[in-house]
Order: C-alpha cells, then structure tokens, then sequence
C-alpha cells in the first residue's frame, strides 16, 4: 500500500486516460444517467472479477463461475416463478448453489490435485451442459412482485446492484488484509511449498477461495435478473474471458500471490467504459476487439518488460 | 519414467476407445456401424483434430495457445473477403485454380505470421503464454469480425476449394487425408532433435536453458507451427462450409483443449504425445457423433457433459496411478 505501484497505476491511468478522451469527444460520457448506465453495467462483471481475481491470486483460474451463476440464476427464476418465494430466500438458495459448486471444485483442485484450468473446464462443461438438458429453453419473465419492487430500489438513484458489488469489494479486502485465511490465500497463490512447510492448511484456504467465488457467482446470477428482469440459460455465455482479462489488466498476477482488490475494480471498470465509450464515441463497434486485444497485449508486454528488467538487476547484485 | 506414463494413458485411452466403441455399437446396432456414419465422423474429425494438434505443441512447451480459434476464424473470413472481391463468377477455370491455390498460399502466410506474433509476445517479450494468447484472441477475433463487418458470414466459394472440405478419394474424405499426412507430420517433429528440445523446454525452462538450448527459437517455432495448424484447419472450414464467420469453430476452444489433456499432455508442460491426441480426437468425435446417432434431444450437451467428467474421471486416475508409484518425486500441482 505505501509503495507506490506501477502496475496499479498504470490500469488507473489507463482509466482516467480513457474518460478524459470520451469526454471530449461526447460530453454525455460524464452525464449522470450514463454514470448510472456505467454503475449498473459494472455490478454484475465486477462480482465476477472479484471472485475470479480470488482464484487467480491463490494460483488457480476458474472457468467456471458463469456456468454457476446460470445455475443460480435459472434455479432461483425458476422458484421465483413457481413458488414465488420471498427475496431473501431467494438469495439464500443463489448462495447455497453457489457454495456447493464452488466446494466441487474445491475438491477437484484441493483434493484430486487436477489443475485448476483443467478441473474448472470440466465442471463448467457439466453444469452448462447439463442445465440446458435438464431445463432447456428457460428464458422466463415470471418474477414476483416483491423482487420486482426489490430490484427497483435506489438510494438517491444509485441501483440496489450497485451497493451489492461495493459490500463485496469492500468485504473481499477486508477479507485478504485483515484475516489469516485471507492472507493465506496471497502465501498458497505465491508458494504452495512454502505455505505447506509453515505449517498452511492448503486444503482449507482452497475450500474458502473456491466457495467464496462460487458464493459471488451465485449472487451475481441472481442481480442479473434483478437488472434484466428475466433469467435465461444463455445469459453468462462466454462472459470468463472478458472478466479474466478485467482482472489480468488490473495487475493481478496468473501465477498467483499478486494483486489487489482496487486494480481489479479498476480492471473492471476499464473493460466497461471502452464499451460504453466507444458507442459514445460512435466508434464502429467491431473496432471493440482489436482496441482491446491490443491494450491486453500492451499492458503484459509492459509488465512482462519490468519484470526480466527487475530480474536483470537481481542477478547483477549477486555477482557484484 | 516418461516412456513408462505414455503407455499407461496409451493403454487407458485405447480401453476407453473399446469400450465407448462397444457402447455405441450395441445402443444402435444399425446406424452406428455403418459406412455412411464412419464417413461423416471421418469429415467431422479434421477440423477438430486440426485445432486440438494446433494445440499440443505449445502445451508440450509449457504454455497454452488460445488463439487458435480465434486466429482460424479470422484466416477465414480475410480469404473469403479477397476471394469475394476479386474472382467474379465468370472466371475461366484455369484463372479458379491459380486463385484457389493463391489462396491457400494467403491463408498459410496469414496463419504463419499470427502464429510467428505469438511466438515473438511469448518468447522475446516474455509474457505468458495463458495472458499473451488472450490478448492475440481478443485481437485476432477482433480482425476477424472487422473485415467481415459483424457476425454474418461470407459465403459462394468455387468448387475446386469445396473439394478440399468435401472431396474423396477412393471413399476416403480429402479433409480426413489432409488430418492424417499433418498427424504424421508433426509426429516426426516431435521425434527430431527440435522436437525433444520443446520437451525439455517444457519440463524444465532453466534446466534447457543451460544446456545450451535456445529456449526462445524453440517457443517461437512451436507457436509458428501452432499458426500454420490453424491455417490449415481454416482452409478446410472454409471448403467444408462454403462460408466463412468470424466465431466459426468457437465451440472447440475448451474442446480442443480437453482433448490434449485427456490425451495425456500435462497442463505443466513436459510430456504429450501425437498418438495420444489423436485417439482421444477420435474417442471425442465418437461420442458426439454417436449421441447424435441415438437420437436424444439436446445430444449435443449430452455429449458435453460425458465429455466434461471423462476429462476429471481420466485425469484423476492418472493422478492416483502416478501418486501410487511415484510418492517420492509428487508434485505440488498449482
């Protein structure tokens, strides 16, 4: 935190960068309402950053939490409609999905030792998979009347989704500085050997990181029908590549052991204003792709860059 | 130690083929052992195999290629736009084959040089693999949708390049030829001195690195090699379709991968066969044909699913068998 970090400051430059250019050239960039558009775009990706930026900085990567979150999100639409149960309950069965299928993982990568790319592919090939087999067609509108009023509260326009995404930023930091768990994922992320040697229950900081972020991805499946006000099987597809880049370009580190909740959020929110940008920019939107790519590769080669240099200098002092 | 591992997912593969082989054979006696299916997996099979072997080399080396998709859509979709811009209808059939055969070349130098951009992010920058092929994705796929102008697709091929995809000889689809002269290919790459050097890299970076490896020439070429895979394989999508999209394929991303890990290539780096690949190419593209075969609604997920917990199910047993025999050199797997 004292130190001042160039990775991080280079997402956060980026960001200002970004705005003050949209800015120019439409003002509506800084409008209230599109702020708000922004804020309501950034809630759902953004709890999916925070729980994949979990995984990443413990060493793994996780494909699967859209396959979660469509679970969560079907099931929960699904009782929303036929049952009609109240709000809470709602959100209490969207977390117990989630945890379950988060603890599945944790098993496979903790327990079985598969790598987590590989154990988190096969489940988010099952869970989707056998979602669109077991209910297929289930884009449904049948909310209850009770979650319609709850998805339209605001504090001073500000959307209820919005407060969602900011606890969970805030309590995940909380969460990595302040517990032992927490730091425990930061010490399994930098050195599996080493945090096994102090005496680390690696099994456990696994179990935490994988329910943890299938925690959030159920709760992010059932914002989203509170945003869209209608839940579908298709919904998440081929959302983990976008999120995954949000949390590499805010810094964190694939290999594990580096990043912080802030650059994530900043990860995050770069992702959503290029979109909204460019369309303010009335930039051909098929332009989307190759801006990013090209800003993906940038950002790593630049930390790719520091790191061999920083290497370099490592090595110089040993043989002086 | 490596000699002996290969042989045990060898022998696991192979049970598994038997056995999948033997399942579909009694559920549907009639279609699934006839001609007409063995040729359609065959015409299936190329593409996906193309991709998945596109894969296999930067996995050995210890990386990862995600681009492969991306960059075969947008070969694609580049070609079709030259194809549909300057050969009018009319052409007379010698001015077709010289552009069919131009257009080979294009694809193959376009494949090269987005395999070569890899190779020189990886090797010479120094980024990983996993981070450096996500950016060339979202770039590539980038491309891609910008010359095609959006998701549609390009169609009205001439027919010399459809023989490629549909085309046979003796009743074996071309496509399927194609597949096996490039398995063979790269089989002999892996058993050149080159290839042995992509092992080492893969197993122990430092380690080749010291015995006088050139570790970035080794990363570079096996990328390139992974770029001209995805050229081929979107030659013969273009012939095969008569069209071209930008998200053609998208699909066989996590197939592709999938299938290199079941064909018994550890995500580390290191180890993996051609032959192993292959056979597990071929037990995927059974299983998906043969869920067809049967008739279930949604055959397609039905496949995923078995696909999905084959993958857990095979690498789990290769963890206990290696952690069986081998306890003292285990590895803390990340």
């Amino acid at each position: 935190m004292k130190k001042f970090k160039l990775k991080d400051n280079f997402i956060f430059l980026v960001v200002i960068l970004l705005a003050i250019v949209i800015y120019i050239v439409n003002p509506v960039f800084f409008s209230v309402g599109n702020l708000l558009d922004l804020l309501r775009a950034i809630s759902v990706p953004g709890i999916f950053a925070i729980g994949a930026f979990l995984v990443i900085i413990s060493g793994g990567v996780d494909l699967s939490f859209g396959a979660i979150a469509t679970a969560a999100m079907v099931i929960c639409g699904k009782y929303l409609e036929h049952i009609g149960g109240s709000v809470f309950t709602t959100f209490l069965i969207s977390i117990a999905i989630g945890v379950s299928f988060g603890a599945l993982n944790a098993v496979l990568v903790g327990k079985l030792k598969i790598p987590t790319i590989i154990a988190t592919l096969g489940t988010f090939s099952i869970y989707r998979s056998a979602l669109i087999l077991i209910v297929p067609n289930s884009t449904g509108y049948g909310l209850t009347q009770e979650f319609i009023n709850f998805s339209k509260v605001n504090f001073y326009g500000i959307p209820v989704q919005v407060f969602f995404y900011i606890a969970v930023c805030i309590i995940t930091w909380a969460i990595l500085k302040y517990t032992l768990i927490g730091r425990g994922v930061y010490a399994i992320g930098g050195s599996l050997e080493s945090s096994s040697r102090i005496g680390l229950n690696i099994f456990r900081v696994q179990l935490f990181v994988y329910c943890y972020a299938g925690l959030l991805a159920g709760l992010a499946g059932v914002l989203n029908i509170s945003i869209t006000q209608l839940y579908s099987v298709r919904s998440f597809m081929g959302v983990e590549f976008p999120v995954i880049t949000a949390v590499i370009l805010g810094g964190a580190s694939i290999v594990g052991g580096k990043g912080s909740v802030l650059a994530t959020i900043f990860g995050s929110l770069f992702v959503i204003i290029v979109n909204n940008g460019l369309i303010l920019m009335k930039v051909n939107p098929y332009w989307y792709n190759i801006f990013l790519g090209f800003l993906i590769l940038v950002s790593v080669s630049i930390d790719a860059n520091q790191k061999r240099i920083l290497e370099q200098r490592v090595i110089k002092v040993n043989v002086e | 130690m490596n000699k002996f591992k290969l042989n045990i997912t060898v022998i696991n593969l192979s049970i598994i083929f038997v056995i999948v082989f033997i399942t579909f054979s009694i559920l549907a006696p009639n279609e699934f052992l006839s001609i007409k299916n063995f040729q359609s997996i065959a015409f299936k099979i190329p593409e996906f195999g193309l991709l998945t072997l596109a894969m296999l080399l930067p996995m050995i080396a210890g990386g990862i290629n995600l681009s492969t998709v991306a960059s075969t859509g947008m070969i694609g979709v580049i070609c079709s736009k030259i194809l549909s811009t300057f050969l009018s209808k009319d052409a007379s059939s010698s001015t077709v084959v010289i552009w069919v055969a131009a257009i080979i070349l294009i694809a193959l130098v376009i494949s090269f040089l987005s395999g070569l951009f890899n190779g020189i992010i990886i090797g010479v920058i120094g980024v990983s693999p996993i981070l450096a092929t996500l950016g060339t994705l979202t770039l590539y796929n980038g491309i891609a949708l910008k010359t095609a102008g959006g998701v549609g697709s390009i169609t009205g091929f001439p027919e010399k390049l459809l023989w490629i995809g549909n085309g046979e000889i003796l009743k074996v689809p071309v496509p399927i030829i194609i597949f096996l002269v490039i398995s063979v290919i790269i089989f002999l790459v892996t058993k050149t001195s080159y290839g042995i050097q992509i092992y080492l890299v893969g197993s122990n970076p430092v380690a080749s690195k010291f015995s006088g490896i050139n570790n970035r020439s080794v990363l570079i070429k096996s990328y390139t090699i992974s770029g001209l895979l995805c050229g081929v394989a979107a030659i013969i999508m273009m012939a095969r379709y008569n069209s071209a999209k930008a998200d053609y394929g998208s699909s066989y991303l996590l197939q592709s991968i999938l299938a290199i890990i079941m064909g018994g290539t550890s995500i580390s780096g290191g180890s993996g066969t051609v032959l192993g690949t292959v056979i597990a190419i071929i037990i995927l593209q059974i299983i998906s044909s043969g869920f067809n075969l049967i008739g279930f609604s949604g055959s397609a997920y039905v496949a995923d699913i078995v696909w999905g917990a084959l993958l857990i199910i095979i690498i789990t047993i290769n963890y206990l068998i290696n952690s069986g025999r081998f306890v003292s050199t285990k590895k803390f797997s990340k």
